[in-house]
């Protein structure tokens, strides 16, 4: 009798990455549920709680920008603070392209950046990485990782080392 | 207008007091007043402004930044209607602010605000600028009227050397007077021209403190006046409001803050002993203020 191959579930590529939350200034989740429902995080109380794919969301300490589809910098997490050497309450409000901009030369289109955060605002398009730096400075580079999130709806740009 | 203690304001944001203290120190907002028992009172229409801008906003800044422009909508109201000439307007869009602050609050931060945007639009020798600052001039004085009655047995005497009943040092010196009545002590405004009579009015107020406001008098004419004051009340600290910054320099003298709300709350605190004044120099004399002429002090 021919062996038959075992049947098992395999993961669909096409299926969405499950959604997380964490906390836009400081990126911790919510400790319980509840605080998962609240509007203000739980643990720092200096940002919002919102939401965002799994494979989007920053882990440990990764940090980020939040960005509104007009591509204005929106929030900015304690680590990005840190990273970029300024405050959230200083850049609230001010377009994404002053402290980032594109850096990757071999890249298409050189407003590939601009483009993500747009697509990412509006809730569509898949997760995209983009190699940026901080604008202005060069010799240093970051891996942008850029998807949606929110409530209300917004970019998430992530940035990691190249 | 409604105030809340920090526990129910942090209850309507469903946050806690602390984090509704960390937001004032990292943000500056909401910006709470104090009690007489020095607690932190909210204002309600900024509380609700900034629980709605935090379902909308995708940080704190943001909502913050949101809830401020909600806020300051008040004052391009009044810029408008007094940019019209729509006097009850303008009457609407103060009672609108008072809805969201206290009186000192609306007057620094809408009141005042506009009439400089008036300024700055017209020219302080426009009509519409004399009809924007006589509107002010008279809101002030009606809200002056309904203020409660003194509280402190301290009498305050404003010496106005503004010069012109128009002019943006006038309308900041009676938002002072109104800010020092509604403090809780007694303040009388006298023009510093005014020298017959003086010491009855002295006699009769017993002023503990002395504010000289405007720059528009010359320094001779304040001089002969604050030492009037002196000669009939005593040696009463005299401090400066609005009377140029060279002036503070070159004699050393006590310099009020230059907004009303801040001014008064000195002047509140030095009679209560304080020291909020923190460049007051503790042997500054009444002298200082009157300059040399000919090696000799004016009498």
């Amino acid at each position: 009798m021919p062996s038959r191959p075992d049947l098992r579930v395999v993961p669909d590529p096409g299926a969405p990455s499950p959604r997380v939350s964490f906390c836009g200034h400081c990126g911790q989740a919510p400790p319980t549920p509840m605080a998962s429902r609240a509007r203000v995080c739980a643990l720092c109380g200096l940002g919002v709680v919102i939401g965002a794919a799994q494979d989007v969301a920053p882990v440990a300490g990764e940090p980020f920008l939040i960005v509104d589809r007009q591509l204005k910098v929106c929030g900015l997490s304690r680590s990005c603070e840190e990273l970029l050497a300024i405050e959230e309450p200083e850049i609230v409000h001010r377009h994404v392209r002053e402290f980032l901009e594109p850096a990757d030369a071999e890249a298409g289109a050189a407003d590939g950046l601009v483009q993500a955060i747009v697509e990412s605002a509006d809730g569509f398009g898949p997760p995209r990485s983009i190699v940026v730096r901080p604008a202005g400075e060069y010799g240093v580079r970051y891996t942008a990782r850029v998807g949606s999130c929110g409530p209300p709806e917004g970019a998430l740009v992530v940035l990691s080392s190249v | 207008m409604r105030t809340l203690k920090t526990s129910e304001a942090a209850a309507v944001l469903n946050v806690s007091p602390n984090t509704l203290r960390a937001w004032e120190r990292r943000f500056g907002y909401p910006k709470p007043q104090r009690s007489p028992g020095k607690h932190r009172l909210y204002t309600h229409g900024e509380i609700a402004a900034l629980r709605d801008a935090l379902q909308e906003g995708l940080s704190i800044s943001s909502a913050i930044s949101r809830a401020r422009e909600s806020v300051a909508a008040d004052t391009h109201v009044l810029v408008g209607a007094l940019a019209a000439y729509e006097l009850e307007r303008a009457d609407a869009a103060m009672e609108g602010a008072l809805a969201l602050r206290s009186v000192e609050r609306s007057v620094e931060e809408v009141l005042l605000p506009s009439i400089d945007e008036i300024a700055d639009r017209h020219g302080v020798d426009s009509a519409p600028w004399a009809l924007a600052a006589r509107w002010a001039g008279e809101w002030l004085l009606r809200a002056q009227r309904l203020a409660p009655p003194p509280n402190r047995h301290a009498s305050v005497l404003l010496g106005d050397a503004t010069g012109d009943d128009l002019s943006l040092d006038a309308l900041a010196l009676r938002a002072l007077q109104l800010c020092v009545t509604r403090a809780g002590m007694r303040a009388i405004a006298l023009p510093v021209r005014s020298l017959a009579g003086l010491s009855d009015v002295i006699s009769a107020f017993s002023p503990r403190i002395v504010v000289i406001a405007g720059g528009e008098a010359a320094d001779d004419t304040v001089a002969r006046w604050a030492y009037r004051v002196r000669a009939s009340g005593g040696a009463v600290p005299v401090l400066l409001f609005r009377r140029g910054g060279d002036r503070t320099r070159a004699t050393g003298a006590r310099y009020l803050a230059s907004t009303s709300t801040q001014a008064s709350l000195q002047l509140a605190d030095l009679l209560d002993g304080g020291s909020r004044i923190s460049e007051l120099d503790e042997d500054t004399e009444l002298d200082d203020l009157i300059p040399a002429r000919d090696g000799r002090r004016l009498a």
